[in-house]
């Protein structure tokens, strides 16, 4: 090879090296997501990225079949399973479809793994609150003592054999608020999957369920929302390829009444928002209707009963974050979760 | 002939570094970022964030939303819905990510290249 020869070939080289050096561009990137959103879906915002397998007749299949868990489980539509059922309390079963059923026994399962800290019978309480609707007020402790007795979900039966429920109390109501959100993001990401769709995040108002982690390869990364009232952003970074992170949070929704406040996650045993020291609860599990079931009832636990709870589920795991600003994790979240904002301080578990 | 060769790869230096300065992302993630603005899930405005900063004052529902676009980030600033969640939202930088007024029905959401990935994908809570 001549000395110029070589010199010419070391410039095409050079050349190479040079322009492999710089952003690919849009065709050399993995694609990124097509995404959609939805303000007029169980009362919140919903966000749906598909990251393959993208199309207009998905994301309606996708935002339907969440309007139709919402038509049967929502408290506030006279005609849904959920409402039948609490205007039938005290009277007859009520023939419910397998899917509202399915849902109930979920939430019963809940509620006796957290010893009642979750109890989906909680909605005497929730609707005498009715905090984040226009309606919202503290009520007098006389009220509050008529209602605790209404809840009770020994009082609340499934009957599989017969296709229905009751509720054996007159004036008991069921509320499937805590993990019907939950439930929705199970069904989008099953249906998702069915569609052979391989990466996806969907948001349902601040529920987040994953697949097949970034198409780049590495985990989903989620940030976990500041506690505090209008705190804005995200005060760490959860990494996870493949399941659910739900949060509890005191900040979410509120009422503010003669210069204190009250949050909406109650605990179902002094009919009070529930005070335990922390600010919020994120659960990341492999369901995400149990991790929103599991968030809350953490969120009434506290710190030591909640880490107690999450512990003894295989797969489970939490960030409390505690009102004096300490952020504490189940042990097999180390390496998974890091603090992002410096006015947190992380315990090592 | 030495020279020459100096001379060439001087160029192709050139060249390289034009063509990585020309194909280099525009600074900052919102700078090809638009602000689709709806209300009751209509396209009411598209906005690009690069024509901030500027107010919009968007009559939605039986009230306003003042929605604040500038290149660094949207957000709503004003509103006379109850509540006022969607002030308190705070500012969006990223496609894909919204910021609503459910009692409105008003859903800004971010579109358009993303470019990189940025730090999270999603925020929980
Ligand atoms: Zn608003």
């Amino acid at each position: 090879m001549s000395k110029s020869l070589r010199l010419r070939a070391l410039c095409l080289v050079l050349c190479a090296a040079l322009t492999a050096c710089a952003p690919a561009g849009p065709t050399a990137e993995p694609t990124g997501p097509e995404t959609r959103v939805r303000d007029n879906l169980m009362n919140t915002v919903v966000t749906l990225s598909l990251y393959d397998h993208a199309s207009d007749g998905l994301f309606a299949a996708l935002f339907d079949r969440i309007a139709a868990i919402e038509d049967g489980m929502s408290v506030h539509r006279a005609g849904s399973g959920i409402s039948r059922l609490n205007a039938g309390a005290g009277a007859d079963s009520v023939p419910l479809p397998s899917e509202v059923r399915a849902l109930l026994r979920e939430a019963l399962d809940i509620a006796a793994l957290s010893k009642g800290a979750f109890d989906p019978t909680v909605g005497a309480l929730t609707a005498l609150w009715a905090i984040g609707t226009p309606e919202a007020r503290v009520p007098a402790q006389s009220e509050l003592d008529a209602a605790l007795p209404l809840v009770d979900c020994a009082a609340l039966t499934v009957d599989e054999a017969a296709g229905s429920a009751r509720l054996s109390r007159p004036g008991m109501r069921v509320d499937l608020g805590g993990i019907a959100k939950g439930y929705a993001g199970d069904e989008t990401l099953r249906l998702a999957r069915e569609a052979g769709v391989e990466h996806a995040i969907f948001n349902l108002g601040g529920n987040i369920v994953v697949m097949g982690g970034n198409p780049d390869g590495t985990p989903w990364r989620i940030g976990v929302r500041t506690p505090l009232p209008g705190g804005e952003g995200y005060m760490g970074v959860l990494e996870l390829s493949d399941g659910a992170v739900v949060t509890s949070g005191s900040y979410e929704r509120y009422l503010e009444q003669d210069g204190a406040r009250y949050h909406h996650i109650l605990d179902p045993k002094t009919g009070y928002p529930a005070d335990s020291g922390l600010l919020s609860v994120t659960v990341v599990y492999g369901n995400s209707a149990r991790a929103d079931g599991l968030s809350t009832a953490c969120f009434v636990l506290g710190l030591e009963e909640g880490l107690a709870l999450l512990t003894d589920i295989p797969g489970a795991e939490g960030v409390f974050v505690a009102a004096d600003s300490r952020v504490f994790t189940t042990p097999g979240l180390s390496g998974l979760f890091r603090l992002t904002d410096p006015a947190y301080t992380l315990v090592t578990p | 002939m030495k020279r020459w060769d100096a001379l060439i790869i001087a160029a192709v230096l050139l060249l390289a570094g034009a063509l990585y300065l020309a194909l280099r992302p525009a600074d900052g993630e919102t700078a090809a970022l638009t602000a689709d603005i709806y209300l009751s899930g209509v396209l009411y405005d598209s906005v690009p964030l690069s024509s901030g900063p500027l107010e919009l004052r968007v009559p939605a529902g039986d009230g306003f939303n003042l929605v604040h676009i500038a290149p660094e980030g949207v957000s709503v600033r004003q509103a006379d819905c109850p509540g006022g969640q969607c002030v308190a939202q705070g500012v969006i930088r990223r496609a894909g990510e919204s910021v609503a007024c459910l009692p409105h029905r008003l859903l800004v959401v971010l579109s358009g290249a993303s470019g990189e990935r940025g730090e999270v994908d999603a925020v929980v809570g």
